[in-house]
C-alpha cells in the first residue's frame, strides 16, 4: 500500500508459489500467509481467513478469487487483476506445454504403454484387449473383477505394429515391414519385464 | 466446434463446481457424456496429466481440452470461459461483503465458514497421510512440512525442495534395504 514495489512483490510471489503447487494451490497457503501477513503486514491474520472463507463459499475458481481479494488489498483493481494472473498463468502455461508434448508423441511407443497402464475394468477391459487375447498374449496382471486398478501393460508389440499401420510421422512409410518385426520381438522380450516395473509405478 | 461452445462448457463446469473437487466431475460430465468431445480414455490422460503437475487441476483441464479442440485459441477460449465471468462476480461479490466485514452477523457467518474450510483442508491433509501411517519416515517428515511452515516461518520453496528431495532419498534407501 505505502511501498511502491508492493504489487510487484506479491505477484512475483505468487507467481512463484503458483508454479510449485502440487496438489492445488491450498497447499501453499500457509507460505502465502506468512508472506502477506507476517512478512509485510498487508493485513491482518483475521482478515486473511475472512478472505478464505469468502473465497470458498463463493462458487468458481475459489484460490484465484482468494489471491485476486489479496492483490485488491494491496493495489486495487490492478492488483486483484495481476494477482489473478499469477496465480493461473503459470501452471496453465505449464499445462499447455505439456499436454502439446504429450499429444505430439502420442503414438510413441513409450507412451502407450504408459497409457495402458491403467485400465478400466468390465466388458469395455476385455473388449480394449481383445487383440491382444486373439493373439495369445497372456493378459498377465489384469485383475478384472477385484475391482482395483489394474496393473496390466498392454501389449507393446501390437501398439508398435498399431501405430506404424497408422503410419504416423515418426515411423518412416518404407520401412513398415521389416522393423516393425524386429521392433516387436524386441518388445515382447521387453514386456514380461515391463510388467512388473510398469506395476511397480503405477501401484505407487 | 466453434469458440462460443468452449466458452459456455467451461463457464458451467465453472458455476457448479463450488469448493474444488466437484469440478472434475462436471468437467467430466460435460466434456466426456453430454458433448463427447473428448474419451473416457483420454479424460482419464487428462486429469492424470494434470494431478502430477502444480497448480489448480480444473483450470488444467481446460486448457487440455481446449488445446485438443481448437489449438491455441481453443484454450484461451476455455480458460476465459472458465475464469472471466466467475471471477467478475465473485470479486464484485467479495468486494461487497468486505465492505460490510465488521458487521458482527456477517463476521461471525465468516468466521464460521472459514473454520469449515480450514477443518476440510485438514481433513484432506489427514486422509492423504493415513496410508503412510506404517512409514515412520513419512510421519516424521509430514511433522517436519507442518512445523517449519508453521512455526519456523521458512520459505517455502525451501521447505519443499529441502524435505522433497531428503524424502526421496530416505524413500529409496528404504526401498532398497527392503529388497
Amino acid at each position: 500500500m505505502t511501498n511502491p514495489s508492493a504489487p510487484i512483490a506479491l505477484t512475483a510471489h505468487l507467481a512463484l508459489v503458483s508454479s510449485i503447487s502440487f496438489g492445488g494451490f491450498p497447499t501453499v497457503l500457509p507460505d502465502v500467509r506468512n508472506f502477506v501477513v507476517t512478512t509485510h503486514g498487508w493485513m491482518t491474520n483475521q482478515e486473511f481467513a475472512n478472505l478464505f472463507a469468502m473465497a470458498q463459499s463463493i462458487p468458481g475458481p475459489n484460490m484465484i478469487l482468494m489471491m485476486s481479494f489479496v492483490g485488491w488489498k494491496v493495489w486495487g483493481l490492478p492488483g486483484a487483476v495481476a494477482s489473478a494472473f499469477a496465480t493461473f498463468g503459470p501452471p496453465c502455461t505449464m499445462y499447455f506445454a505439456a499436454y502439446r508434448a504429450w499429444d505430439r508423441f502420442r503414438d510413441a511407443p513409450w507412451q502407450r504403454i504408459l497409457r495402458l497402464g491403467s485400465c478400466d475394468h468390465g466388458t469395455r477391459h476385455r473388449q480394449r484387449h481383445r487383440h491382444g487375447a486373439r493373439s495369445g498374449y497372456q493378459l498377465a496382471g489384469c485383475r478384472p473383477h477385484t475391482g482395483r486398478r489394474c496393473d496390466h501393460v498392454g501389449d507393446p508389440a501390437q501398439s508398435l505394429v498399431d501405430a506404424a499401420r497408422r503410419r504416423r510421422s515418426w515411423w518412416p512409410r518404407s520401412t513398415v515391414g521389416g522393423p516393425v518385426r524386429r521392433v516387436g520381438v524386441q518388445a515382447s522380450l521387453l514386456r514380461v519385464r515391463g510388467h512388473y516395473e510398469f506395476s511397480l509405478i503405477f501401484d505407487g | 466446434m466453434p469458440l462460443s461452445a468452449l466458452f459456455t462448457a467451461f463457464l458451467i463446469v465453472s458455476l457448479c463446481g463450488v469448493g474444488g473437487g466437484g469440478g472434475i466431475v462436471w468437467a467430466r460430465r460435460i466434456a466426456v457424456e453430454t458433448r463427447r468431445w473428448i474419451s473416457d480414455r483420454e479424460f482419464a490422460d487428462i486429469v492424470s496429466l494434470c494431478q502430477f503437475m502444480p497448480g489448480p487441476n480444473i483450470v488444467g483441464i481446460a486448457v487440455c481440452v481446449g488445446a485438443k479442440m481448437r489449438g491455441t485459441i481453443g484454450t484461451m477460449a476455455a480458460v476465459a470461459g472458465f475464469l472471466v465471468i466467475p471471477w467478475s462476480v465473485g470479486l464484485a461479490l467479495g468486494l461487497l461483503c468486505l465492505e460490510y466485514a465488521h458487521l458482527p452477523v456477517l463476521s461471525n457467518i465468516l468466521g464460521g465458514i472459514a473454520a469449515t474450510a480450514a477443518g476440510l483442508l485438514t481433513a484432506t491433509g489427514i486422509r492423504l497421510l493415513v496410508p503412510h501411517r506404517r512409514r515412520p519416515a513419512a510421519l516424521v517428515f509430514a511433522a517436519l512440512a507442518y512445523g517449519l511452515i508453521t512455526f519456523g516461518g521458512v520459505p517455502l520453496l525451501v521447505v519443499l525442495f529441502g524435505l522433497v528431495s531428503l524424502s526421496i532419498a530416505v524413500a529409496g534407501v528404504e526401498n532398497a534395504r527392503a529388497r
